[in-house]
């Protein structure tokens, strides 16, 4: 067993090398038997305690005089996890801290631990920050790993231009002329075997300072002394290098082969770019065909912005805009013109609520004025349903989609089914409202929807009976905690969705429904339950953080087993515990308090007891 | 196997058992997100209900009632039964589509007016709170006799269970507990109940039972016989009046009593939450006939316990001679109900023997023991009892005078022990005496506490308390009720279904016709609404205050309507006085007729977006 300390894991990878000397000069190891108190409440411990084995519990200052299962214990600590360090900057510990197992760890003492806290307050803030300060730290470390992703990507496959290249001999009016022509900024220019480099301000410069005509060769004005980077050199090295010089472009090269031009502007956008001109491209799509193609460039962009480990939240808003651009871009292909204000497409569950990260399953409805009479219906829905299939969203298997005619329904049909679902509130019915509740208008007359949505509040408005019994699908699951308040670990890990992710989005839902909020997206809809009073502010952003991370770290497990073992469908929702480091592990043992808070707050709103 | 052991046995098991469903249940994930049903079926719900519905009035105190003052105790039984039926047909029905959990919610929002919702919350508490007592009482009286400790004892006792039971066990409305529930007292109620008809009668089926003749085997004298015709001689020998014509003189009365324990009933709060606690619509009806089933299990065997039961206590107390047996020879259940205190034994003629018969023994009703003090035979001896002369009674109607006091509560605790039943029949009929009181405690403690915190707080009094605020409200509530529950239960005003008899005279008075004139009359408005129940309250109590605490002689009753009674006249008042208000008064607002109108009729979206 190595008995050496490691420095990689956080709060302790904050720390500077000076500091981080200081700590391993002053580091103590510690051996402790089981059973034996290692801090004793009311009394100053040694130090900040960093396990290196075994396992220790803190228990209530009465309970070492007490029989073991008489105890209360709060919390069990084991390898890489540390204690003391509250008591520690306190000067008084007010649990006992007993060694369960046979212990050894690493002790750092109070002094230098106050040292280190003074001298880096970054390093201090985490031991004094609550959960949301902590998600803060975590959030950021996380910006700066998108940073460094991005920065793995190498200048040949990102925004390299083809230059303009013009020969010896050009004058400056032609070569301007050919630069607004092919809307660039600058030209290279061949004199001999080398390239010269000109830019729209080196061309303003010698007409307007230096007084030279319009009729000078290009050649004189261009700059020779090219700043050049490798083919697969990294983004990263070029921008380096643009920013040492004091430059907007380099020279791409390749075997010396001239490639092409690099520009900081398009460095910087690279992101901003790739999905913005997808956008575009969907928009001016004439065909299904055009829309083929940009709908299967979206499957690139959403490895991408995994792959790039992009925010979760920005990178869900992204891709929900993305689809839902698609959808309505072939509705209104296929639907014809004179139909398209009698009808609108709806998009629901985690669509509706812009929450998928990958291409999600079709769910989606159509409704229709009363009365409307639309004979080509069937055919042109099935090949809505048929063609999205084909750009890559599956159907859906349980069949909530519009080539089912069960979901094309007339504004009276699709009135009469939520009552129906909402009188009859389990099972699938209450799976269907649920979905349904989630729903926003995608393309077509919006208008109908909202009549039907805003009939359905009016409806449901407080109905306590039918909240309740909506609400307790969020309680289906118990929050995999146990009852000392550690994770719940099985070896095959825990399901996040059911543990974390379904309680806190259905139980939002049904706040927002019961509140008339708009809003169909979770993190929205906790935004202005909080502005309406609804939910308390604390719970409110602790969700926010908790809903967040959950997602995050499924997603951080899902790519992982896609790169190794190619996963299975069946465990997407697994967390394995095991392979979160200490911080994580941390901050998901805090979400689930958080879910387990927001199940009682639901209990006691809802009359749920029992 | 003694008694006590079999008793701590079988009490031990039934709540291993609801701790354990209680457990399970908790514990155990779905596989599915969206449940179909809850997972309980409508069968299950109905037992649940018919759990909740069967307190300890209904399993101890019922059958005891109708035993003492006979025919007339029938109304406690269609009034309770009926207005079970009145509550499922014509109000949880709609009370579910307007979506309310409470009546008070129900008041508040039907009447916009925060009123009208204090008025039903003070009614629901005050109603709450009396049915509890009477929880408290029955479950003293198991655990007094059975622990062998005074009825007072025995109270706080049940008040500490109670406490962790419902307060911090949290298995408040758990389905399948109550299912058990139902079982332990279902069970434990009919099974004496057939060993008592056949040991009677020969007859099994007690439903059946007083129609059969009285067993010669049983009674050499009364022997072939109708039950109900025996038992008539019987108790007019003795100098009461006949069984079966007792209080028949004036039906009006029992009539308009029946009505306002109906109209009571229908209001009862923790039964009308349980039509709720089903996810769908349908299942909610469907389940409340499976209740109403399993709650006529129980009802129709009370009155064959009753007549049955007291056939059976004269008969063992006084001998098959009918004279009066040695104290010294009675059996151990009379000493044993003696040390709780809820027999007494006065030898008015110092004979030596135990004699029943109509009058009391006692200067006032009730005895009075003195201390723990004990005669030379070992009987408690009491500081107001009469003696020789001073103990009066028509020579010409009964042959001696009365000794005994028996507490009608009893009766039905007592009667397999009188039957002389094997043991387990008796550990089984504690079982279930508990089991009726604690479902019903623990279903009203909820109703109370989240009046009290939602209701009346939350609601009207301090509009932004937390959450957590308002469960602490609740849990406080919870405590405050079962202390002062377990203060009437000490002191009761009465016996246990008399008192929820006057608490239900007072709900029907008040909010019953809210209630339906909430639901039925699109016109009526909160001035008619509140001036009517103002009205039908006051009236109805300043009737009961009178009579009972002031002093008022029955010759005086109004149309010789009891106290108890007077609620349908209060209820009748309610709707006269409210239509009258109303008519004067504007008309509700649109939004709220709209409403009403769609509670009956529902409307789509399609009408709403026509243009």
């Amino acid at each position: 067993m190595t008995t050496a300390f490691n420095t990689s894991k956080p709060p302790f990878n904050l720390l500077s090398p000076a500091e981080l000397g200081v700590l391993q000069n002053n580091l103590d190891i510690a051996y402790f038997q089981a059973g034996e108190v290692i801090i004793k409440a009311g009394e100053p411990p040694e130090g900040l305690h960093i396990l290196l084995k075994g396992r220790v519990a803190e228990e209530d200052e009465q309970d070492v005089a007490r029989p073991e299962e008489l105890r209360h214990t709060y919390v069990h600590y084991t390898a890489e996890d540390y204690f003391g360090a509250w008591s520690s900057m306190r000067g008084r510990a007010i649990h006992n801290f007993v060694a369960v197992e046979e212990t050894i760890c690493h002790i750092l003492p109070t002094r230098i631990l106050l040292e280190l806290v003074d001298s880096n307050p970054v390093f201090g803030d985490y031991f004094r920050n609550s959960f949301a300060g902590r998600f803060q730290l975590r959030s950021n470390g996380n910006v700066s790993q998108d940073m460094t992703e991005f920065m793995l990507a190498r200048v040949g496959d990102s925004c390299m231009r083809e230059p303009l290249i013009l020969l010896e001999g050009t004058c400056i009016q032609d070569a301007f002329a050919l630069m607004r022509e092919r809307k660039v900024d600058c030209l290279l220019v061949r004199r001999g075997g080398r390239y010269g480099m000109v830019t729209g301000t080196d061309m303003l410069t010698a007409l307007l300072q230096q007084g030279l005509s319009a009729a000078t060769d290009v050649a004189d004005i261009a700059s020779y002394r090219l700043i050049q980077v490798g083919h697969d050199e990294y983004l990263f090295n070029a921008l380096v290098l643009m920013t040492e010089h004091r430059i907007e472009r380099v020279v791409v090269k390749d075997d010396q082969e001239l490639k092409g031009i690099l520009e900081l502007t398009d460095v910087l956008s690279y992101f901003s770019n790739h999905s913005h001109v997808l956008g575009l491209r969907i928009d001016r799509a004439q065909t299904v065909e055009d829309l083929e193609e940009v709908a299967t460039g979206l499957n690139d962009l959403v490895q991408g912005l995994n792959v790039h480990g992009v925010k979760v939240q920005f990178a869900m808003e992204l891709i929900a805009t993305m689809n839902e651009k698609v959808m309505a871009k072939l509705f209104n292909l296929l639907v014809p013109e004179d139909i398209q204000p009698h009808v609108c497409l709806i998009v629901m569950g985690s669509e509706g609520r812009r929450e998928q990260i990958l291409k999600t399953d079709q769910d989606n409805a159509v409704l229709m004025r009363n009365g409307l009479s639309w004979p080509e219906k069937q055919s042109v829905l099935e090949a809505f349903s048929r063609i999205l299939a084909r750009f890559g969203y599956p159907p859906c298997p349980g069949g909530v989609m519009v080539s089912n005619p069960e979901w094309v329904l007339s504004l009276e049909q699709w009135t009469q089914n939520l009552r129906h679902w909402s009188q009859q509130a389990s099972g699938d019915n209450l799976l269907r409202l649920a979905i349904a509740v989630d729903a926003h208008a995608v393309a077509g007359n919006a208008a109908l929807f909202k009549a039907a949505r805003n009939w359905f509040f009016r409806e449901m408005s407080s109905n306590q009976i039918f909240f309740s019994h909506f609400a307790r699908a969020a309680l289906n699951f118990s929050t995999p905690l146990t009852f000392f308040g550690g994770i719940k670990n099985k070896e095959h890990g825990l399901d996040i969705k059911k543990g974390g992710i379904f309680p806190i989005v259905h139980g939002i839902r049904t706040l927002a429904l019961e509140h008339k909020v708009l809003e169909t997206n979770t993190f929205k809809r906790i935004d202005q339950l909080i502005d309406s009073q609804q939910l308390p502010e604390k719970l409110g952003l602790d969700l926010v953080h908790a809903l967040g991370l959950f997602i995050q770290l499924r997603l951080q497990q899902q790519l992982e087993r896609m790169k190794s073992e190619g996963a299975s469908d069946k465990d997407a929702n697994m967390l394995v515990v095991e392979r979160l480091d200490r911080l994580d592990r941390d901050l998901l043992r805090e979400a689930l308090h958080v879910v387990k808070e927001f199940k009682q707050f639901l209990t006691q709103r809802y009359r749920l007891e029992g | 196997m003694s008694l006590d052991v079999l008793t701590y046995l079988f009490v031990g098991l039934s709540f291993a058992l609801y701790i354990g469903i209680a457990v399970w249940s908790r514990a155990g994930s779905t596989k599915e997100f969206y449940v179909a049903g809850g997972g309980v079926s409508p069968m299950a719900n109905g037992m649940a209900t018919a759990a909740d519905w069967m307190s300890a009035a209904s399993f101890i105190s019922l059958a005891g009632i109708v035993s003492f003052i006979g025919y007339t105790g029938s109304a406690y039984i269609m009034g309770w039964t009926g207005g079970y039926v009145l509550l499922a047909l014509l109000l949880a029905p709609y009370l579910r589509k307007f979506g309310k959990f409470t009546v008070p919610d129900f008041v508040g929002d039907r009447y916009y007016s925060s009123t009208a919702r204090t008025v039903a919350v003070i009614c629901t508490i005050f109603i709450s709170f009396t049915y509890v007592a009477g929880q408290m009482r029955g479950v003293g009286i198991v655990f007094s006799r059975f622990l062998h400790v005074s009825i007072d004892m025995g109270v706080v006792i049940g008040m500490i269970i109670v406490f962790f039971y419902a307060v911090l066990g949290g298995m408040k409305g758990i389905t399948y507990t109550q299912v058990a529930q139902y079982c332990v007292l279902i069970f434990a109620y009919t099974v004496p109940a057939v060993f008592l008809t056949m040991q009677v009668t020969g007859h099994f089926l007690p439903q059946t039972g007083l129609g059969a003749a009285v067993d010669p085997a049983f009674n050499s004298t009364l022997g072939g016989k109708p039950v109900l015709e025996a038992l008539d001689g019987l108790v007019e020998e003795l100098g009461f009046t006949a069984y079966t014509t007792q209080g028949t003189d004036n039906l009006f009365n029992i009539f308009f009593f029946t009505v306002a324990l109906m109209a009571g009933t229908a209001g009862l709060p923790h039964v009308i939450v349980r039509f709720f606690t089903v996810p769908r619509v349908k299942d909610a009806r469907v389940s409340a006939g499976w209740a109403l089933l399993f709650i006529a299990v129980l009802y129709t065997v009370v009155p064959s316990v009753a007549a049955i039961g007291r056939l059976n206590l004269i008969n063992t107390v006084n001998g098959a001679d009918g004279k009066g047996t040695l104290y010294a020879e009675m059996p151990a259940w009379f000493k044993n109900w003696e040390n709780s205190g809820l027999i007494a034994w006065q030898d008015v003629n110092g004979d030596g023997k135990v004699q029943y018969a109509n009058g009391s023994p006692f200067k006032g009703a009730k005895p009075e023991f003195d201390g723990d003090k004990r005669a030379e035979d070992g009987h408690r001896l009491v500081s107001n009892g009469l003696t020789g002369d001073e103990a009066k009674f028509d020579a010409a109607k009964q042959p001696f005078a009365n000794e005994v006091y028996v507490d009608r509560d009893i009766m039905v605790l007592a009667n397999p022990e009188v039957a002389q039943l094997p043991d387990w029949v008796i550990a089984l009929v504690a079982a279930g005496a508990i089991a009726a009181a604690l479902s019903t405690a623990a279903g009203l403690l909820l109703v109370i506490s989240t009046s009290i915190a939602h209701d009346l707080f939350k609601k009207t009094l301090t509009p932004h308390m937390s959450e957590k605020n308002e469960l602490l409200a609740a849990r406080g509530a919870a405590v405050v009720a079962i202390l002062v529950a377990g203060y009437f239960g000490l002191n009761p005003p009465g016996f246990v279904a008399q008192v929820v008899a006057l608490a239900f005279g007072l709900a029907a008075a008040s909010f019953f016709p809210a209630i339906v004139m909430g639901i039925f009359s699109t016109r009526m408005n909160k001035e008619g609404a509140i001036s009517g129940m103002v009205v039908g309250l006051v009236v109805t109590a300043c009737y009961i205050t009178y009579f009972k605490f002031m002093g008022g002689t029955p010759a005086q009753y109004f149309m010789g309507l009891t106290p108890e009674s007077f609620g349908t006249v209060g209820m009748i008042l309610n709707f006269v006085v409210a239509f009258i208000v109303s008519s004067m008064t504007p008309p509700p607002p649109a939004e709220i007729q709209h409403v009403v109108e769609d509670i009956r009729i529902p409307r789509g979206a399609g009408a709403a977006h026509s243009h």
